[in-house]
């Protein structure tokens, strides 16, 4: 197809503007696409981070941010269910933050029982797994800026308890405006004055051998009053929730599905619109005996060189806007597998368009050759 | 009586529709003869771009009968005219048409291209071709390199590389100054003469007479003059 690509090198600005066109239409489908993952991710981060198989939450609960308190005794009851391993709690408190020049600010304090996941921060110390540190917290590291936090250790204050930041993790940002804590959860039932004999979360891990479902089935027969999930349950209520019950997820979801289609209407205008601006190159064509499969092949091959040069330069230009976004909105996440999900839809709206403007440029009419 | 290509009897075409329909072409019988060049002269709106395009196959008449190299082609589909189109005929136009992407000796190709033919043979014969209207030493050249008398010649090569039995020529000297006008008359007078071919040239340049046998005039759709 030599006349289609040397036609697109010739009009090399034509070519540019173009593909910056379907450029900018997959960057947008994928800034905003990374925007709606990374929202998505965020809302089920903690829940995902842990090794259990189950959650015990109590009733009500939409999601693992917003959490109620349940009656302690249930840790108790959940052990002595047939299948399970073991039992650990989890809490999760609005808290008051204060560092040593009087600033307050609130944050999410999310307190743990050790194990509960080799992902899940807790503050243990010298780095073991077997004891954790006393009044110790972890913050993720693009909030411990916002949080006035510089050098580790740092003297806090939660709630007017003394408490010190111990260290950082990364990927547990927050998008509640709010930014997480992680603490013991001793520690964290201390700080938030909460009840010894109430806890949010309950996590469960099902011993070797036992089927993950059976087990949850006993446990929420021995425990009516409270919802028993597995994980990938409970992430999904909770990413659902965020998404769909929250105005800030709504927006989000919107703007993904708007740039989505947008981007899908503009590659496919672009297209038609140079496919038109060919329209008397098809016309000498035809008049040359070319036959429709011909013209066809031509205006498909042109479709497809806008869709790879525009899909990569999109990403390419998507990729480093998505890094320095991250510095403003951390959880922002652009995975593999967007990338593809973008472009193979952009490829098929060129190849569309390239149907609808194939369409155009067969049906010309071919005696306008002899208009000068 | 020379071997006659191409012919139309009874020809009427209208264009457009209702209160803004306009019959360009009215009871048009004509014969066009293999070896000669014929002329059709007349003044805008006449019907001679209307004519050219029904002897192209690129119209259709709504009456009347057109016949190319013996067959009648009034009630071909699109695909079939295509082919008699590709097979049959030449064009050469006013404009030139050449694709500014390619170069000469690639805009000639494309005539074959466009059939799916290409490789080594193709080449050689478009490099006879361009060769044949004296452009062999600027075959690489880009039609924005080239003079309007050079990208007319490069038109007539490519019109001419699937050795069509007409070619047909919309005022094929009326972006060229004199000089390369004639020599692209001369040009389009040799095909028919020395290769035998039906030559159709459509023009309101009256210094082309001198090299038509056979002239057609032209007025409001209708044939005013015939000269053999």
């Amino acid at each position: 197809m030599r006349l289609a690509l040397q036609n697109l090198l010739h009009d090399r600005l034509r070519m540019v503007v173009t593909s910056l066109g379907v450029a900018f239409a997959v960057f947008l489908m994928i800034f905003q696409g990374s925007l709606l993952i990374g929202f998505v991710n965020a809302a089920g981060r903690i829940i995902e981070a842990t090794d259990s198989d189950l959650w015990i939450a109590p009733r009500g609960v939409v999601c693992f941010d917003f959490a109620t308190a349940m009656d302690g005794r249930f840790e108790d009851i959940a052990r002595g269910v047939a299948g399970v391993q073991s039992v650990d709690r989890l809490s999760v408190n609005f808290v008051d933050y204060r560092i040593p020049d009087g600033q307050q600010r609130i944050v999410v304090l999310v307190g743990a029982d050790p194990h509960v996941g080799s992902r899940f921060p807790v503050p243990y110390l010298n780095g073991s797994q077997q004891s954790v540190e006393p009044e110790a917290i972890l913050l993720d590291e693009t909030s411990a800026k916002a949080l006035d936090v510089h050098t580790v250790p740092s003297e806090v204050e939660i709630n007017g308890l003394r408490a010190h930041v111990a260290g950082t993790v990364s990927g547990f940002s927050s998008f509640l405006g709010s930014p997480y804590a992680f603490s013991s959860y001793e520690d964290a039932a201390r700080y938030s004055r909460t009840s010894s004999d109430k806890v949010a979360y309950l996590t469960v891990r099902v011993a070797n051998g036992y089927d993950v479902e059976s087990v949850r089935k006993k446990l929420a027969a021995e425990l009516p009053e409270v919802n028993v999930w597995t994980r990938g349950e409970f992430e999904r209520r909770s990413q659902l929730y965020w998404v769909g019950q929250t105005g800030a997820g709504a927006a989000i979801l919107t703007a993904a599905v708007l740039a989505f289609l947008i981007g899908l209407v503009l590659v496919s205008q672009t297209v038609y619109a140079t496919t038109l601006e060919r329209v008397e190159e098809f016309a000498t064509l035809k008049a040359l005996g070319a036959s429709k499969g011909f013209i066809a092949m031509v205006v498909m091959v042109q479709a497809l060189a806008f869709g790879v040069a525009g899909g990569v330069a999109g990403v390419l230009i998507a990729m480093p806007i998505v890094q320095i976004a991250q510095k403003a909105v951390a959880w922002i996440y652009m995975p593999v597998w967007l990338v593809a999900g973008v472009l193979v839809p952009a490829f098929a709206m060129c190849v569309l368009a390239s149907v609808v403007s194939i369409r155009a440029a067969v049906s010309v009419e071919p005696a306008r050759v002899f208009r000068a | 009586m020379p071997d006659c290509q191409l012919s139309v009897s009874g020809v009427n075409v209208t264009l457009g529709s209702g209160e803004a329909a306009v019959r360009a072409l009215s009871d048009v019988s004509l014969s066009f003869p293999a070896g000669a060049v014929t002329l059709i002269m007349g003044p805008s709106g006449s019907g001679k771009t209307t004519l050219l395009s029904v002897l192209g196959c690129l119209l259709k008449p709504q009456d009347g009968r057109v016949v190319v190299s013996g067959q009648e082609v009034t009630g071909m589909d699109e695909d079939e005219l295509t082919l008699i189109r590709r097979e049959q005929i030449g064009f050469v136009f006013q404009a030139f048409r050449l694709f500014e992407s390619l170069t000469a000796l690639e805009n000639v190709e494309l005539a074959m291209e466009v059939c799916g033919e290409k490789g080594p043979a193709v080449r050689d014969k478009a490099e006879t071709c361009l060769g044949s209207v004296g452009l062999a030493a600027k075959k690489h050249l880009k039609p924005g390199e080239m003079s309007g008398g050079e990208k007319q010649r490069v038109a007539i090569a490519r019109a001419l590389i699937r050795e069509p039995k007409i070619l047909l020529a919309d005022e094929p000297t009326a972006s060229l100054d004199s000089q390369a006008g004639e020599a692209i008359t001369r040009i389009l007078h040799d095909i028919a003469e020395v290769q035998q071919r039906t030559v159709v040239i459509v023009s309101h340049d009256d210094r082309l007479r001198e090299f038509a046998k056979n002239v057609v005039g032209l007025r409001d759709g209708k044939v005013v003059e015939q000269v053999n």
